[in-house]
């Protein structure tokens, strides 16, 4: 071999390494090896699917050295947790993450349309539709992939509805006539009181879009908060809470709206597909009837709804992404068994589950079944205030504890704060 | 000019000066690592647009000046904390002194008293904080259903913007029980002599207390002034647990300001300008009660 034949030889063999070690991203199961740690979230039946869905995948992988650690996110243990962690570089390989919470637009997490590329599969065909697409930041990076996520059904106490002689909801209510209907449920005083709604904690969102508008453009270029529509948005909060058909914040800061509704309290409760189980076999134990229908509709007919969602993503720090990006594939489509582990809190990623085992759960009470929350996933907006946005949804609260709780003007809350959610907006680095 | 000679350790000396770095060691190592080290990092980083990497630009004063003249929650945090202090140290010493007085004196069950009093203090937090929630509920919290029995309709608590903080405030005093722990022990280490010769002289109880035990205790009163002081511009858990700073900001303490920029929305070098600023009031604050000590604070004389 001549000289340059060695250089050539040498440069191809090189080039051959590099072209492996860069490409190697779908590295098959049988490849894998080494550890493979994975920091999840959750309490209770929500830390038990996790935990089920994880064992399934070790002893699937026997190759990889698994170890995961569940925090629970209640006093913000998660919260404070997970920022240490990935701050100083300790975190696990794969983190649990949520468009709508924690993750989105940081450095912490890699890019994994590489792996979606490389692994060429049609994700419209395997996921659950519009499930992927909060993941994906302004710019096109994909910070994180899909493990499940969740929307709301009103649920309704169908023995008090007939006590008040008030018809039952119907698909297409809105909140501006329960401000009229709705008074026939309020009724006595203290640990007597009764309400039309209870006011989980979704409300603040749901009531942002109860005028009609968005509290952003889409491309979270601007804020729309001083729009007459927030203006109406508060304006009908405030007469809900006022009249008493919904309880204010400190009203109910000591006693949860799901127990208000399953003691006959409230005559509505928005019912999130992770508590399903939970509020029907309570309402059940307490003798209550309860029905289901859509969230109400804005004033022009849409359907308000939030979505919550969890994902996965994989740490810069991770020296086995390829084992991560593993797990996150089997659990978002390609593991049926994880899927159906993770099914029992929410809507999941694998289409295939989604649409037969998750769809097909059903509840107590009368006709609630899953399908519900699958059809109406795609009416909901993402928790307009999760993640980088927090610092907005913190003025929003603080908008409507002014009209509600200290009895502000709503224009004038408007006309304080509006500007202070663009300032913010202003200031987020992916706006500059 | 004559070098000074330096002595020479004895071996009794050196010996002692080794066990002196070596007990003291494990303190020192955590005081460095746990505390001066994250003074320094976060001093550098109050200069920075840090995020939760810890990584970010020079950004010279553009914090403080953030601070001080855009976030619009800068001075109302301080403003609460600021009313929260003046509130809450006060009142904390005087009932620590009067209940401290009170747990000295010959009375029946005073083992039983002194428990009472002090187990508060050893009570869980969270605990404490839900259950204070529960007491000031507007719709139904114990205290209006105690003042509905009088007829009276108690306000809403914690959603009214001129209570909640007060009502924080009242339930932090309500956990008193190592302030008045250390106000005992002060007031058991006045010499008795000193009362037996008031009473001879015919003082009252109410002169002895005023002229024997407030001035002999006020050492301890200003060990409580200090402390009190300093963890009360901390006020983090209460608020943020039973409020979450609300209604309308009006609970909002400078404590939550800077672990919500922090851990909320990842703004670690505005934090620690935030942090830095609080260090900088407790500094002055504490610094003006030790100027002051020495015209009423009485040592044995």
């Amino acid at each position: 071999m001549t000289s340059n034949n060695k250089k050539l030889f040498t440069a191809v063999l090189f080039g051959t390494a590099m072209a492996a070690m860069a490409g190697g991203v779908t590295a098959s199961a049988a490849e894998l090896s080494g550890d493979l740690d994975i920091w999840a979230w959750g309490a209770d039946d929500e830390a038990k699917s996790r935990e089920n869905a994880l064992e399934i995948f070790k002893e699937e992988h026997p190759e990889l050295n698994l170890t995961y650690t569940i925090i629970p996110t209640a006093d913000s243990v998660w919260d404070q947790k997970a920022a240490a962690a990935l701050s100083s570089g300790s975190a696990g390989d794969v983190m649990q993450m949520s468009p709508d919470y924690y993750g989105m637009n940081t450095e912490f997490y890699i890019d994994l349309n590489p792996y979606v590329e490389k692994e060429g599969v049609n994700l419209d065909e395997v996921l659950t539709p519009g499930i992927i697409d909060g993941y994906y930041d302004a710019d096109g990076k994909l910070e994180g992939f899909p493990n499940h996520t969740n929307c709301f059904v009103m649920a309704y106490n169908k023995d008090m509805f007939d006590d008040a002689g008030v018809a039952y909801p119907e698909e297409g209510w809105t909140l501006q006539d329960m401000a009229n209907w709705g008074t026939a449920f309020v009724s006595g005083e203290g640990a007597n009181k009764t309400y039309a709604l209870a006011k989980h904690w979704v409300m603040n969102n749901i009531m942002l879009y109860s005028g009609g508008g968005l509290p952003y453009e889409e491309d979270l270029s601007k804020a729309n908060m001083s729009t007459d529509k927030v203006v109406e948005a508060l304006t009908l909060y405030n007469t809900l809470i006022s009249n008493g058909l919904i309880p204010d914040d400190t009203a109910q800061e000591t006693i949860p709206a799901e127990t208000l509704f399953v003691s006959g309290k409230t005559a509505m409760y928005p019912c999130g597909g992770f508590e399903a189980i939970t509020v029907t076999n309570d309402a059940d134990e307490n003798g209550i009837n309860i029905g289901f229908t859509s969230m109400p509709s804005d004033p022009d007919g849409k359907e308000i709804n939030v979505q919550y969602a969890t994902g996965w993503a994989i740490t810069t720090t991770s020296e086995n992404p390829d084992a991560g990006w593993q797990f996150l594939k089997e659990i978002a489509y390609e593991n049926d068994a994880m899927a159906e582990a993770i099914a029992v809190c929410g809507i999941p990623a694998n289409k295939k589950i989604a649409d037969t085992t998750y769809a097909e759960t059903t509840y107590l009470g009368d006709g609630l079944d899953n399908s519900y929350y699958v059809e109406h996933l795609g009416n909901s907006h993402l928790n307009p205030w999760g993640g980088t946005l927090a610092s907005s949804g913190d003025i929003w609260e603080t908008m409507v504890q002014s009209v509600t709780l200290d009895g502000q003007d709503p224009q004038a809350v408007v006309d304080q704060y509006g500007p202070q959610i663009d300032t913010e907006f202003a200031s987020y680095g992916f706006n500059n | 000019m004559k070098e000074k000679k330096k002595r020479k350790l004895s071996g009794i000396e050196r010996r002692n000066a080794i066990n002196f770095y070596l007990y003291i060691s494990p303190w020192l190592l955590f005081f460095l690592v746990l505390t001066v080290y994250p003074m320094i990092k976060s001093f550098c980083l109050a200069f920075t647009d840090s995020g939760f990497t810890g990584e970010g630009t020079f950004v010279g004063l553009a914090n403080f000046i953030q601070a001080f003249q855009v976030d619009a929650l800068f001075w109302p945090a301080f403003k609460n904390t600021i009313c929260y202090v003046l509130m809450y140290v006060p009142l904390s010493l005087v009932i620590s002194f009067v209940l401290g007085w009170l747990l000295s004196r010959k009375v029946k069950f005073l083992g039983l008293w002194r428990t009472i009093f002090y187990l508060p203090y050893i009570t869980a937090g969270v605990a404490v904080t839900i259950l204070w929630g529960w007491i000031f509920n507007g719709s139904y919290g114990v205290l209006n259903y105690f003042l509905s029995l009088f007829g009276i309709t108690g306000p809403n608590w914690l959603g009214d913007k001129h209570l909640a903080l007060g009502c924080i405030v009242v339930m932090c005093l309500w956990s008193l029980g190592n302030q008045i722990l250390i106000m005992l022990a002060g007031i058991q280490d006045i010499p008795a002599s000193l009362y037996e010769s008031a009473q001879i002289d015919g003082a009252s109880t109410l002169r002895q207390v005023f002229s024997i035990t407030l001035p002999l205790s006020t050492p301890t009163i200003y060990f409580n002034l200090v402390i009190g002081t300093i963890s009360a511009f901390q006020l983090f858990n209460q608020p943020y647990i039973l409020t979450n700073g609300g209604p309308v900001n009006s609970t909002l303490t400078v404590a939550m300001l800077i672990f919500r920029n922090a851990f909320e929305y990842g703004k670690m070098g505005y934090a620690s300008c935030i942090a830095w600023c609080l260090f900088i009031v407790i500094m002055i604050v504490t610094g003006i009660i030790q100027t002051t000590q020495k015209k009423w604070v009485f040592y044995n004389d």
